[in-house]
């Protein structure tokens, strides 16, 4: 792991350096296009792994503020009359505004009806998006979205760096959090809630700033991705988008930065280059969510971490330290 | 004499008829280690929380330098100055033992979040502060060279070395342990006794629940001890040896004083 350490710079400025050329080298328009679902895909996984992995709170809302952020720019671009960036930021404000409304109120709970409830605010997201159909326009959604194209290049090249433009400073943005003293703070109180309450800590002002963070994060990359796809309907809502977001968490590891980057990555590639249908991949994404919760609970970072913590039980014999167990 | 350090009045708490804590009375002197003893189930952890906030008396105030700590969140009466540890040992398990010190002490170093986040001159000061005293601490328990390793590799006895001084980082005005060497190895205990006998004499003060007697015996100034719920006892080591209801107390349990 400490070779791995010391290599995180170059590989990161390496990564970076290859994703802005991708255009250029990737084989296929359609590389590029799979390159734009990664590059939304890990900054939702992200944000749900700050959520989940650091605050400890398994968020279904994180598809909803998905949902909400694509129809906010939508009907900002459509209805509003805003321009595309000026809607954008609209879509993750409004979400930050709903996190902190619901976060308010649902963060009071305990960690399993705080699922509960996320999963019923996503619902009612649902609902809001086929039924409201004034605005919404419900089933048909709404056509003819479409993101600017600066450079002229080969579609969907244009698409894919407004997409980095916003991925590449939002995994900024969490690495910054997650490597902060907040980062820190969130795990401690996913570890030891009443601990961190003995040192002074009040976990609820913490999740919610994870809680909002996220939501922002998540309903910009939402609406990105609805641009992208030039319409939003209601399958904007789909459990697939959740469930992928959640596997990218639970295979790069909750709680860890590069791991969720990496995962993230991987599996918006992965099902591309196999050419699964979408049925295979709901079917295959929950047998893998099932494997790795049950051999692999913390990730592959978790599992290097382990490995991690056995080098230091064998580097230190217990009868030199005091106080051994009784 | 001044203001008592921590005072707590007429403290009461019942679960389902059972009093867990009825009418317990106290007050500390600063500077001082103070030891709460009694048989098992007697309401003592019942009464740390009661003092700490972790659960809400239902009748009774508690107030640190006479300050009213009645109704506050655990994590406003920690921020207050006084620390706690916990009976079953608590530590975050995959943060490294420094880190595990360093949460302790960051909700009263004066910096807010933006300061962390942005890592401001006055966090990088603070935080510079918080390591120096994080490797005095373990230097004193003996984890130093440990400080970089995850938590959870630590024997159940060096846990709770990191949990105490988790405690100690904030420099608090009082700090609870609960049961500081239950569970760990005998010759260890005098390690520990150690330790808290130099804390004490930089002028730290401690209320100390425990099993263990004789630890206890030599290390306070002064014995409290409650049976049942209720305080029975409340002296020096030396009075509270000779005490009837004391003695009884412990013989009733089939647990003698001496060796408890
Ligand atoms: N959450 C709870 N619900 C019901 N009863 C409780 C609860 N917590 C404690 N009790 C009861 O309250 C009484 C006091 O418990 P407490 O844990 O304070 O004792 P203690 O003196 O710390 O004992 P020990 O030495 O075993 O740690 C016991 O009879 C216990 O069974
Ligand atoms: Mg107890």
């Amino acid at each position: 792991m400490g070779a791995l350490d010391r290599l995180t710079g170059p590989l990161v400025a390496a990564g970076i350096a290859a994703a802005i050329a991708l255009p250029f080298w990737a084989p296929s328009p359609y590389a590029v296009y799979v390159a734009i679902n990664a590059a939304l895909f890990t900054v939702a996984a992200m944000s749900l792994n700050l959520v989940y992995g650091f605050a400890g709170l398994l968020s279904f809302a994180q598809l909803g503020f998905w949902g909400i952020g694509a129809y906010v720019a939508a009907i900002g671009v459509k209805d509003l009359g805003l321009p595309i960036i000026p809607a954008f930021l609209l879509a993750g404000a409004v979400c930050a505004v709903v996190a902190a409304g619901v976060g308010h109120a649902a963060l009071r709970l305990n960690r399993h009806s705080f699922v509960v409830v996320s999963i019923a605010f996503t619902l009612l997201v649902l609902t809001l998006a086929r039924d409201w159909t004034e605005v919404t326009r419900g089933a048909l959604g709404i056509p003819g979205l479409g993101l600017p194209r600066p450079f002229g290049l080969t579609p969907p090249g244009d698409s894919y760096y407004v997409a980095l433009a916003f991925s590449l400073p939002a995994l900024g943005l969490l690495l910054v959090i997650a490597r902060s003293r907040v980062g820190r703070t969130l795990l401690a109180i996913r570890q030891d809630e009443s601990l961190a309450r003995s040192h002074g800590i009040a976990p609820r002002a913490y999740r919610l700033f994870a809680f909002v963070v996220a939501a922002a994060l998540t309903g910009i990359a939402g609406a990105i991705f609805v641009f992208h796809l030039t319409i939003v309907d209601p399958l904007i809502l789909d459990i697939y988008y959740m469930q992928t977001f959640l596997i990218m968490v639970i295979l790069g590891g909750m709680g860890s930065f590069w791991g969720v980057v990496v995962a993230g990555i991987l599996m918006s590639i992965l099902p591309e280059a196999l050419r699964f249908s979408n049925d295979l991949r709901m079917i295959l994404y929950g047998l893998l969510l099932i494997l790795a919760v049950t051999f692999m609970p913390y990730g592959f970072a978790g599992w290097l971490k382990a490995r991690r913590g056995e080098v230091w039980r064998r580097a230190t014999p217990a009868t030199r330290l005091p106080a051994g167990d009784a | 004499m001044s203001a008592p350090l921590l005072k707590a009045d007429g403290l009461c708490k019942s679960y389902a008829g059972v009093h867990a804590v009825a009418e317990v009375s106290f007050s500390l002197v600063e500077g001082t280690i103070t030891a709460m003893i009694g048989p098992n189930g007697s309401g003592k952890s019942t009464t740390v929380d009661l003092v700490t906030g972790f659960q809400a008396a239902d009748a009774g105030m508690v107030s640190l330098d006479g300050r009213a700590l009645t109704g506050l969140a655990p994590e406003q009466i920690a921020r207050s100055g006084l620390m706690r540890t916990f009976q079953q040992v608590r530590v975050y398990d995959t943060l490294a033992i420094e880190e595990n010190l360093l949460t302790a002490a960051q909700e009263t170093d004066g910096t807010g979040w933006l300061d962390a986040l942005l890592r401001s001159r006055r966090f990088r000061a603070a935080d510079s502060a918080a390591r120096a005293r994080a490797a005095e601490l373990l230097d004193l328990v003996g984890l130093a060279r440990m400080a970089q390793a995850p938590a959870g590799v630590l024997s159940y006895g060096q846990k709770k070395l990191v949990a105490l001084a988790g405690a100690l980082m904030p420099r608090p005005r009082l700090v609870i342990l609960d049961e500081p060497v239950a569970g760990v190895n005998p010759t260890r205990v005098l390690e520990v006794e150690a330790i808290i006998r130099r804390l004490h004499q930089a002028g730290q003060s401690f209320l100390i629940i425990e099993h263990n007697v004789d630890f206890v015996m030599r290390l306070s100034q002064r014995v409290i001890v409650l049976d049942q719920g209720r305080k029975i006892a409340d002296g020096t080591p030396e009075e509270v040896r000779a005490n009837e209801a004391v003695l009884e107390a412990y013989l009733g349990t089939e647990a003698e004083p001496a060796d408890a």
